[in-house]
């Protein structure tokens, strides 16, 4: 137990606190953006349409807030553990694996809880997004159950050897990931093509559900499924990779 | 404490450790030496369980070292220092110290790492030398009984390479088993109590230093040559196992200095300044890494 504290509270230091791009591209960029698109870039949305326009541009930057960080921090914390021996420190030591996992995942899920309530205050004290408290929550865990599948996916990325070559990768990844989810405009703006792609993509169901929640809707069904279906995949693949790549070494 | 019996390795079908067997008694120093590439940290992953052997047995503390309990007792230096990004040295100390259930305490490691004064400062802003150190304290946070020390003192300076060695003098008077491999060899002579030297996945001698300096020990013989038309001549005298030549001088590498003497002066090469130079453990390390480049 002490072990999964300590390791949390290095990983939280590490990743959140004392790192200024975290800070910069997780938390900077989304904020930034949304007060832009909010405040500055408003023209032509209709007066009666302000209030959703607001809590969906929101959502959409919540949901982009996490998936740098999910993808970005997750991975790059990963490379830096097996390039500096501390996967190797782990297994020559008596401490079982799956507590360096649990602490990985629980620290995770603080950092990306802690991105939704920032986001989700400036949503409400700039842009007075108004939702009862169980609405709030609901969207916010919505969101943490959409990137589910991203985080999945950085395990992956994370057997890259080298950090910028992961570094570029996941910059090749993350940007038309999320504007072909539609986190940066409406999807109906897309062709026909690209709306076809974005139903099939876990990360559009992650703001679709939310957007739902907020409008006091249940989420869809099949956004459910997609994304279960994503997390369980990548995850599966994800260990066969890091399985084989073990293999190899030993 | 430790038993191999015919250990080989092959990875991607090369045979990175050939036949290697090997016993090691509590309290035993073992320093592994050998040219790069001679195997010294494979056979050091494979008695940690980090890698499988193809074939062959280990034994550790009477288990295989792949049995999670073991681990307790065991302690391993990396020959990459262990730094984390925005993590300073004290909580670096704190985090490994939590995969162990009886740790060192934090001021024992700061005081054996000679780090106290810098234990607020961010590991990777740390010289190449105190990271060296710190990678060091992370080895022996669990206070184990066996210790691997991968190359431990590359990239130390004059002063954290004597307070190393101060250390494992200390760990040697507790009781310690310590198996370290080097590229210092004057260092080793002191506190080693066997060496090992590996080549190619072999291990082509086991034994004290002594045993080493009078079975593999080379004499050097170096002098003028007069005649360069001799020079054909010299690789014709026995015991010559290399010879070296810059303008006219000579230097023989000789097992056997009379016997390569007496050829010399029988076939009337004509010399000048002649010297012989006993041979040291570097010479017999120099020799070993020049036959392994060729």
């Amino acid at each position: 137990m002490n072990t999964l504290i300590v390791q949390t509270k290095t990983d939280l230091n590490r990743s959140l606190f004392r790192s200024k791009p975290f800070i910069f591209f997780s938390l900077g960029m989304p904020v930034g953006f949304y007060l832009l698109f909010t405040k500055v870039f408003n023209m032509g949305v209709p007066e009666e349409y302000m209030s959703v326009f607001y809590k969906d541009s929101m959502i959409q930057m919540a949901t982009y807030s996490v998936m740098i960080s999910s993808l970005f921090s997750f991975s790059m914390t990963l490379i830096e553990d097996r390039k500096q021996g501390v996967k190797q420190f782990l297994r020559l030591s008596p401490m079982p694996e799956s507590i360096y996992y649990g602490s990985k995942i629980l620290t995770q899920f603080l950092i990306n809880s802690l991105l939704l309530i920032v986001i989700f205050l400036v949503g409400h004290f700039v842009n007075g997004v108004q939702m009862d408290s169980m609405t709030w929550l609901t969207s916010g865990l919505w969101i943490l159950y959409g990137c589910l599948p991203i985080v999945a996916l950085a395990t992956i990325v994370s057997l890259v050897k080298d950090p910028n070559t992961a570094s570029v990768l996941n910059n090749m990844i993350l940007m038309p990931l999320a504007i072909v989810s539609g986190l940066w405009w409406p999807i109906d703006m897309f062709p026909e093509v690209v709306q076809k792609i974005a139903t099939g993509l876990p990360t559009y169901y992650a703001a679709q559900g939310a957007k739902q929640l907020a409008a006091g809707q249940l989420p869809d069904g099949k956004g459910i499924l997609i994304i279960f279906i994503y997390f369980v995949g990548i995850m599966v693949l994800s260990i066969y990779l890091n399985g084989r790549k073990e293999e190899i070494k030993r | 404490m430790i038993t191999v019996n015919k250990l080989t390795k092959i990875i991607d079908k090369t045979t990175i450790l050939n036949q290697v067997s090997l016993t090691v008694n509590k309290g035993e120093i073992i320093a592994l030496v050998g040219p790069n590439g001679a195997g010294k940290t494979t056979l050091i992953n494979c008695l940690t369980g980090l890698i499988r052997p193809t074939n062959g047995e280990i034994s550790l503390f009477g288990a295989s070292p792949l049995n999670k309990k073991n681990k307790v007792k065991l302690g391993v230096m990396q020959q990459e220092s262990t730094t984390l990004e925005n993590v300073k040295v004290k909580e670096l100390l704190t985090l490994f110290r939590s995969f162990y259930s009886n740790p060192l305490s934090l001021d024992d490691l700061l005081g054996i790492t000679g780090l106290t004064e810098l234990q607020n400062t961010y590991t990777t802003k740390l010289s190449g030398g105190q990271k060296r150190r710190l990678t060091f304290g992370l080895s022996i946070i669990g206070n184990p009984e066996l210790l691997f020390l991968d190359e431990p003192t590359t990239g130390m300076d004059v002063t954290s390479r004597k307070m190393f060695w101060e250390k494992i003098q200390i760990l040697k008077e507790q009781g310690k088993t310590i198996i370290l491999t080097t590229h210092y060899l004057e260092e080793i002579e002191k506190v080693a109590t066997r060496i090992l030297l590996m080549k190619q996945g072999e291990i082509v001698h086991d034994g004290t230093l002594e045993s080493i300096q009078s079975e593999m020990l080379q004499n050097k013989v170096s002098f003028q040559l007069v005649d360069d038309h001799d020079e054909a001549k010299l690789g014709d005298l026995p015991y010559v196992s290399s010879i070296e030549k810059k303008e006219n001088n000579v230097t023989l590498y000789t097992a056997n200095s009379d016997e390569t003497l007496i050829e010399l002066f029988t076939t009337e090469i004509k010399f000048k300044n002649l010297l012989i130079i006993p041979g040291n453990l570097e010479t017999v390390f120099n020799t070993l890494v020049e036959e392994e480049n060729e």
